[in-house]
């Protein structure tokens, strides 16, 4: 350092002292910068890689897809498409497996691990598909309905619905051509799903009927926690997706009061799963894009969320599908198919028209699942495994500035999607022992986090927070 | 807060760099200061991402990130070192000897 200074240099070095000192709040100012903030999707204000489209990444054969039911999916037709003697076999090995991990003290499978799984199942509200009777509109206040622009109800119903428990929101109009077709043909206890020309819905014991005047659907994605999402296929992974479904009972009556006190109509799912095809209203309302692993995978949490819907009569101006390199990169990825102990999953290196049963909805171009074979591992470990998202590339937070530039590269050009998914298989090796469904991480040391977030996912806003 | 802190450092850094050159007589070449921020700029990321991964329960991704980004950092740095030394003892070795 130069101690014998001129009073020129003296001046000269305060400037350049100036100048380095800059750096600082410059860095500060740098983070800020990766959390970009997008106008162009208000609802969702989404960073700028993140483009939307006027149709989904996924090909879609609206004349081919028909309404679906959803008993037909392997929820409720498993013992049908595997046999009643192998559904039983299978349900047997279920119980067994759990009572032996129990007082093996198998981690995840521990007492606490069910305890918590159990815990999480709990404390919720009722789930309807009519808006609960207690509900008081705005005719007992003495106050016409809510009104405004579509725009204007789009964002009320945003800023209500992400204050209640939803992480993104989007919106989807229906169409008897097209979007219409997702609501299932039939709710999971095979009650009919009758659009009708009615004023009022109404449900008896074989129908569930929905007034053709609600034509919107409000579609909300609530994230599960990443670290847990890591014990996969344990009890305790399974936990994270218990604790979304309650948190989801408890949003969609809400949102049901909040709707029905502004008088309009919200008819929600009467059980989990019921209503429509979840990831197909996430795709289509912009909330994520289809992948191998056939669920929506969002630019948010990738496949770590679960996505839900529910049916208005208040208008609401649609979000359109995006698309951000997720469905390419899933093209050269297979990750979620190498990391599938029942390999149930498929290794195609382009999606298909042809379904591989009668578990999947024809009509639209994808990488068909084997259902069976996933459904049969989850009765073998007793949970619902979850190894395929937690596989997966995009199931990181976007803290790291690696992982923000791997999904703006992605989102960019599909050119280094294969080298980034060798540095994913680098990134994230998960167990040894594939075959066997080991988790990623020791259940136990998940125990020993308490520095976790509440509910265990950060609800800050912002893409870059997550 | 750390951020800033690390900010005030490195500018602190920079700016004794920059005087220790000028003090030594050491010619150092614009693109060769380029070469100096692009590797601190590296190794930044490099502990940057390495914490942020350690807290995200990622230590195999955080292991990755020291040689993903801390390798370029080392060449970068190394580079512009070896410029600056060869330039500036070229410079010495055709320098005419004073009588």
């Amino acid at each position: 350092m130069a101690f014998n200074l001129t009073r020129r240099e003296f001046l000269k070095d305060l400037g350049l002292l100036g100048v380095g000192v800059s750096l600082a709040p410059a860095s500060v100012a740098a983070e800020a910068a990766f959390d970009w903030d997008n106008a162009k999707t208000p609802f969702l204000g989404r960073p700028s890689w993140v483009a939307t489209t006027s149709a989904p990444t996924m090909e879609i054969d609206w004349d081919k897809m028909q309404r679906f039911g959803e008993w037909q999916t392997t929820r409720g037709s498993f013992p049908i498409y595997v046999g009643k003697e192998r559904d039983a076999r299978l349900t047997q090995l279920q119980t067994e497996n759990l009572d032996r991990w129990l007082k093996q003290n198998k981690p995840g499978y521990t007492l606490k691990d069910r305890a918590l799984n159990a815990a999480a199942g709990q404390g919720t509200a009722p789930q309807s598909f009519l808006p609960p009777k207690e509900i008081q509109g705005p005719d007992k206040l003495g106050v016409a309905k809510w009104t405004g622009t579509p725009e204007d109800a789009s964002i009320m119903v945003t800023a209500a619905l992400r204050h209640l428990g939803a992480g993104t929101v989007g919106f989807v109009e229906l169409d008897p051509r097209t979007t219409e077709k997702l609501i299932y043909k039939e709710d999971p206890d095979k009650k009919e799903m009758l659009i009708a020309d009615v004023d009022q819905p109404a449900e008896n014991d074989k129908q569930r009927i929905i007034p053709k005047k609600a034509r919107w659907v409000i579609v909300w994605t609530i994230p599960m926690s990443q670290e847990t999402m890591k014990a996969s296929p344990t009890v305790l992974c399974q936990m994270t997706t218990g604790l979304t479904y309650s948190q989801n009972r408890n949003v969609q009556h809400r949102l049901q009061y909040f709707l029905g006190s502004l008088g309009y109509m919200g008819l929600g799912e009467y059980s989990t799963n019921a209503l429509g095809i979840a990831p197909a209203f996430g795709t289509m309302a912009g909330l994520g894009e289809m992948s191998r692993l056939n669920r929506l995978i969002s630019p948010e949490w990738g496949p770590i969320n679960r996505v839900f819907k529910l049916i208005t009569d208040l208008p609401l101006a649609p979000t359109k599908p995006i698309n951000a390199g997720i469905f390419q990169f899933c093209k050269v990825c297979k990750r979620c198919a190498e990391f599938c102990p029942s390999k149930a999953l498929s290794f195609a290196d382009e999606p298909t028209w042809d379904t591989r049963g009668p578990w999947n909805n024809p009509g639209h171009k994808a990488f068909f699942e084997d259902s069976t074979k996933c459904r049969s591992y989850w009765r073998q470990v007793g949970t619902n495994c979850g190894l395929c998202f937690t596989a997966c590339p995009f199931a990181t937070k976007n803290m790291a500035f690696y992982h923000s530039f791997r999904n703006a590269l992605t989102a960019a050009t599909p050119v280094f999607d294969s080298t980034l998914k060798i540095v994913a298989d680098m990134m994230s090796p998960g167990p040894s022992d594939r075959e066997m469904g080991n988790p990623f991480i020791n259940p136990e040391d998940w125990w020993k986090r308490l520095d976790l977030p509440i509910n265990g996912y950060n609800n800050s806003r912002g893409i870059s927070n997550v | 807060m750390w951020w800033l802190i690390i900010g005030l450092v490195l500018g602190a850094a920079g700016w004794w760099l920059v005087s220790w050159t000028r003090s030594n007589k050491i010619n150092v070449k614009w693109y060769e200061w380029v070469l100096i921020v692009l590797a601190v700029l590296m190794a930044a990321l490099t502990v940057m991402d390495y914490t942020t991964l350690t807290r995200e329960m990622e230590p195999a991704a955080a292991g990755v990130i020291l040689w993903l980004y801390g390798i370029p950092a080392l060449l970068l740095a190394a580079i512009a070192v070896g410029l600056i030394w060869w330039q500036n003892n070229k410079k010495a070795a055709v320098a005419p000897k004073k009588s």
